[in-house]
């Protein structure tokens, strides 16, 4: 744990010294390995004027095993499973993609990506991938709704 | 003797629940050809018992026992079974009544007429097990089991020397030469060369020689089913020769190991004496078991003359020796050059008996046994001889007069190390943490040996748990009516009785060790030991063990077992790493999606089926009775939560839609959801992604890993089919409390008579299972949570008016066969697996990965922690050079036996004022003997030159230099204690002596350092 809390502390100042756009972390000192993170959807996308909480939480054996990253903000997106855990998994969140030279400053930014552009083929929701595919229009009006009610 | 054979081996069946964990090793065939054996095993010291007891555990029909010597107190040393007592009584006698309650299924008698005199004795024995006898009388009974083809296993232990000799006969078959499952995987490509691309740069873990075969690979379909050869060209490459006849590779495809058995030509122990072939478990000491081979023999000779020679005595030596050098002679060519000083230690030890080498050698020849009757495994072909020198003490003096026999139990280790080492032994305090099968196996070798026998000797041992019917299998310190006692007392209590000098002495507890008992393990509790010892089986308290050994500077004795592998690692203060320098593989875990909507492994819907039971049995009822019985549940509860309208759907469907009056309800609702799981949920997952579909690049979108499934059609007279509804509408009835039902009759009525509706996938569409229930779609226009949140909690019936109702939850039992719990699992997971054409695995298998057993067996324990011990005499001796000590890694399925220096500490530099600076990155730390500032704190590392970047405190963040300046005004000024405790928003625990800061630094050149962390005295 003191080789990850070390890791962390460091990546933490790195992202302070440089905050990425759109991205808020909350303070982490009573518990680094618990990140209160909101990330705003970004202004071309149909997230656009939603705030989204999220919970990024860091395994004890960090860097050697991926965050686990987690909308606490109800959100429609192909990628993020419709239930309580809000949770993705997909790219270096996996655990057979992870390598310990990734960086949480990397995993932010792929979230925020995926609010700008859905991966349907990497999908958990496969019936909200389905409609992103082929009813885009049904999609938007749906995850703008969801917007309007959750993450204002 | 005869003996009515237990029920269980007349029908042919294994005790599940008894061999539970050693099955996952050996399998049920291997166990069912084992409980058709009888062996016999001659030497009853403590090498035998140490055999026959694993044997005993393994579970055979019958072992007989021949050893009609008197008992001497010296054999106390090693002989767990027999009491002072007992001296001058028989030794098999003796054992018997004790080796025959360890396994039910297992009679243990004595053979009562000489098996020397009347070879043909062993004619009715599946396998021979001699121990410690002379070498003439061995090779008797070798002569007429190799004519006979009876496997034969020979083992001996003079002093910190063993050996284990093996004939099997000729012709010998191993049915399983590894007993790792058969490699498959996914196949990218494959070209006319015969060049096989595993998929997405995995290791393919092939090996040359190997054997596989083919299935689904499209374009080159003649593949499918045929065997081939395997050529290794890379990690994710190999060859299986031109297959350029078979057309051209299009897609798709898997290949499978194919296991083939291997026959062995065992020679008889008269050639093997002459031209050995041995095994090498020293791998810098190449030239010593031909050295040990031709000392054992010279031992023999000079035995043969009227016992084995006297402890230290150099004339007894001296013979010896003389009699390797003409052993030596006689082998021509091949003669080595003698070691006078290896040959002589021989003799100085041979009348020395280690409880240790017993387990180390006992725990290994055992296996060989297995081997012998099961077929799996690779035996030792055909020599093995071990030794633990590096164990003798330099601390203290070792002579003539000190090795004397003091007609004590402790006689036979006096031999060896001399009595002033004995009263080290006799007097170290020591914590065991985990009483399970290392622990048994530890406190069986510590109670042997003396260790904290006396006056100022005290072990403690703690383990949260209570003994379990598996348990019995391999933890033999335990019998079936201990089952539900605490492990620690029950342990230690059985010890107590094997050696009485350890009444007074075990301190018993039954707290797990973590953080959260610190209160019990508090500082002056780790910091009254000399040392610790693991007998745990979880990483997270392994590691936690290793950061207070680390944090108390205490040695730490570390070993685990994974079925026939093992290993043992020794932590030193100041001098090796320590355990959680290196990291175990973490614990296997899916991606959600691919256990979710993707499997390609049975692995992934075992995953996909624990927790739909979780779904189904766990979660609605805690739900359930939180509604009913949490009279403000709305505010405390469902506000907390992160889906209150999933949660409240949940709820209004386990009390209004799915709530049964009747048996039959429950398996309409069964078979309703097998329609949804396995033909709806699959259909509108096609309708999503049609198997013709593609990505975005044009590749299809099902391939790779990805594979299409297939909508299941329910069949009544399919048994999965049956078995899933079964399994499910009896776990509902549960909830409900209401009586259960397998009979096959109410099932067929019930389910014949339901009319289930089509289903027709559509897009957007959330899938409704059947009438009964409202249709979700209904009520999905539009984004009005809030109203359809009220609608749904006014649809509820309040909970007044179903006072005193609860749902009962299921608790997840994997060991019970009767709770239906794995049956659910396993026919979930087996009709998944159905859906996308994966291999199904029976309800053990499934209960193996569902449960995350650990597979286990008795052999390999015993081995293990025999190693550890031999370390341990190393640690009680105080030697301080790395290469002293050595780690053990252990396959006794290939066998594999091979040891390392433990690996140094890593070191570091930094560059100081007063120049660099040399520090130990695991045992250096900084102190401070008070309470300081933060501010403080940063002065005096600033003065040794590290400019700290950050502190830390557990998971709580002190300090970081990027911090605002209002922050760090606050921050900086307060005592550390008062600092925690604000931002950890937790109390310093009364029994916290001392707070550990980690921190980030640079050095003076302005080099970002690893630095040691800071412990700072607080009380």
């Amino acid at each position: 744990m003191a080789q990850a809390a070390k890791r962390i502390t460091r990546e933490y100042g790195e992202i302070e010294a440089n905050p990425p756009q759109g991205i808020t972390i909350q303070s982490i000192d009573e518990d680094m390995f618990k990140w209160n993170i909101e990330v705003t959807g970004p202004k071309e996308s149909i997230y656009a004027g939603g705030t989204f909480k999220l919970l990024l939480t860091l395994p004890t054996n960090y860097p050697f095993k991926p965050p686990i990253l987690s909308f606490q903000t109800k959100i429609y997106h192909p990628n993020v499973t419709n239930d309580d855990k809000g949770s993705m998994c997909l790219g270096i969140l996996r655990s057979d993609q992870w390598k310990p030279s990734c960086k949480i400053l990397a995993v932010l930014e792929m979230a925020r990506g995926l609010l700008m552009e859905p991966n349907p083929e990497d999908a958990v929701e496969t019936s909200i991938a389905e409609q992103y595919k082929n009813d885009r229009a049904a999609f938007e009006k749906t995850a703008k709704a969801w917007v309007k009610q959750y993450a204002k | 003797m005869q003996l009515d054979p237990p029920a269980d081996t007349a029908t042919g069946t294994i005790d599940e629940g008894l061999y539970s964990r050693q099955l996952y090793v050996l399998g049920h065939e291997a166990m069912k050809r084992m409980s058709q054996s009888d062996v016999l095993i001659v030497g009853l010291k403590g090498l035998g018992v140490e055999i026959a007891k694993n044997i005993c555990l393994a579970g055979v029909k019958s072992v007989t026992l021949y050893d009609p010597s008197p008992i001497k107190i010296s054999d106390l040393s090693s002989q767990y079974f027999f009491q002072v007592s007992d001296v001058g009584k028989q030794s098999d006698e003796v054992s018997a009544p004790l080796l025959g309650e360890l396994n039910t299924y297992t009679p243990v008698s004595v053979l009562h007429s000489n098996p020397f005199d009347d070879v043909e004795l062993l004619g009715r024995y599946k396998a021979v097990v001699v121990a410690g006898i002379p070498l003439s009388a061995q090779l008797k009974v070798n002569e007429y089991c190799h004519k006979n083809k009876i496997p034969y296993v020979s083992a001996e232990t003079r002093g910190l020397f063993g050996n284990i000799f093996c004939d099997f006969g000729e012709g010998f078959i191993v049915i399983d030469p590894t007993g790792e499952n058969p490699v498959s995987g996914i196949i990218a490509g494959i070209d006319s060369s015969g060049l096989v691309t595993a998929l997405d740069e995995t290791r393919h873990g092939l090996e040359d020689g190997d054997h596989v075969t083919f299935s689904e690979v499209q374009g080159m379909e003649s593949l499918n089913g045929a065997e081939f050869k395997v050529e290794v060209k890379g990690p994710y490459t190999f060859s299986i020769g031109d297959v350029s006849s078979h057309g051209i590779y299009e897609r798709g495809g898997l290949y499978t190991q194919v296991k083939k058995p291997k026959s062995i030509n065992f020679k008889s122990q008269t050639e093997q004496l002459k031209e050995p072939e041995l095994l090498v478990t020293d791998f810098a000491n190449f030239e010593r078991p031909l050295q040990l081979h031709i000392g054992f023999q010279a031992l023999h000779q000079f035995r043969e003359k009227g016992g084995l020679p006297r402890p230290m005595n150099e004339e007894d030596a001296a013979e010896v020796f003389k009699y390797a050098c003409a052993i030596a002679d006689a082998l021509g060519e091949s003669k080595p050059k003698l070691d006078e000083k290896l040959i002589k230690e021989l003799a100085y030890q041979a009348r020395g008996d280690l409880a240790p080498m017993c387990a180390v050698i006992g725990g290994w020849a055992a296996q060989e046994v297995v081997k012998s009757l099961s077929g799996k495994f690779s035996p030792i072909v055909q020599h093995v001889y071990f030794d633990s020198l590096e164990s003798l003490p330099t601390s203290v003096p070792r002579t003539e007069e000190n090795t004397q026999p003091l007609n004590t139990r402790y006689d036979g280790q006096i031999a060896v190390f001399g009595k002033d080492f004995q009263d080290k032994i006799a007097n170290i305090k020591e914590f065991l943490v985990g009483a399970g099968a290392i622990g048994c196996e530890m406190l069986k070798n510590w109670a042997m040996i003396g260790l904290a026998t006396g006056p100022e000797g005290r072990i403690s041992v703690t383990d949260m748990d209570s003994i379990e019917k598996s348990n019995l299998n391999r933890q033999f310190l335990f019998r079936s009516q201990d089952v539900g006692k605490l492990k620690s007392e029950c342990a230690a209590a059985a010890v107590q009785k094997m050696n009485p000098d350890l009444k007074g002495k075990i301190n018993t507890l039954r707290d797990r060790v973590g953080a959260d008992t610190e209160n019990v393990f508090n500082e002056d509790f780790w910091e009254s030991l000399d040392g610790v010892t693991n007998a745990l089986d979880n990483v997270e308290a392994r590691t936690y063990v290793d950061r207070r050994c680390v944090f108390f500077r205490k040695p730490l004795l570390e070993s685990g077992t994974l079925g026939t592998k093992g290993n043992t690692q020794v932590v030193m203060p100041g001098l090796t790493e320590s355990y959680s320098s290196s990291h175990d593989p973490p614990e296997q875990s899916f991606p959600m999606c691919t256990v979710r909507s993707f499997p390609n492994k049975i692995e992934h819907t075992i995953a996909w089926s624990r927790e739909l039971f979780e779904q189904y049995f766990v979660q609605p009822a805690e739900n359930v009775n939180l509604y009913l019985s949490q009279a403000n549940f709305f505010e405390a509860t469902l506000k907390q939560a992160g889906n209150q309208k999933q949660i409240l759907e949940t709820i209004r469907d386990y009390l209004v839609y799915y709530k049964p009056l009747t048996f039959e309800e429950c398996i309409s609702w069964a078979r309703t959801e097998f329609e949804k799981q396995y033909n709806n949920n699959i259909q509108q997952l096609l309708y999503n992604f049609p198997k013709d579909s593609t990505t975005a690049s044009g590749a299809l979108f099902w391939s790779g890993p990805k594979r299409a499934p297939d909508p299941l059609a329910f069949s009544l007279d399919n048994e999965t089919h049956l078995a899933f509804v079964k399994a499910a509408a009896n776990l509902h009835a549960f909830n409900y409390g209401i009586k259960g039902n397998t009979s096959d009759e109410i099932f067929r009525k019930v389910i014949g008579d339901m009319i289930i509706s089509e289903f027709t996938p559509s897009s957007g569409v959330k899938i409704q299972a059947s009438d009964a229930e409202p249709d979700p779609n209904a009520t999905q226009t539009g984004f009005d949570d809030e109203g359809e949140i009220q609608r749904i909690i006014q649809s509820l019936p309040a909970p007044s008016a179903l006072a005193g109702y609860r749902l009962v939850k299921v608790d997840f039992e994997k060991d019970d066969d009767l709770n239906h719990h794995m049956d659910f699992i396993t026919a979930a997971s087996n009709l998944r697996a159905l859906n996308y054409g994966i291999p199904t695995a029976d309800k053990h298998t499934t209960k193996g990965i569902a449960g995350k057993i650990i597979p286990a067996i008795a052999t390999t324990t015993s081995m293990v922690t025999g190693l550890v011990c031999l370390e341990f005499y190393k640690i009680i001796d105080g030697k301080n050079k790395l290469e002293d000590y050595k780690n053990g890694f252990v396959n006794l399925a290939l066998p594999f036996v091979a040891f390392s220096e433990p690996i140094a500490s890593p070191k570091g530099t930094y560059q100081s004022k007063e120049g660099e600076v040399t520090i130990d990155k695991i045992w250096d730390r900084f102190y401070f003997d008070h309470d300081a500032t933060l501010q403080e704190v940063l002065d005096v590392m600033a003065s040794k030159g590290l400019t700290c970047s950050m502190v830390s405190c557990g998971v709580s963040l002190l300090y970081g230099s990027f911090f605002p300046q209002k922050k760090l005004k606050d921050r900086l000024p307060m005592k550390l204690t008062k600092l925690v405790q604000e931002i950890s928003k937790k109390p310093v625990p009364v029994h916290t002596k001392n707070l550990i800061l980690e921190i980030c630094a640079d050095d003076e050149t302005g080099e970002d350092v690893e630095v040691p962390y800071i412990c700072v005295r607080i009380r």
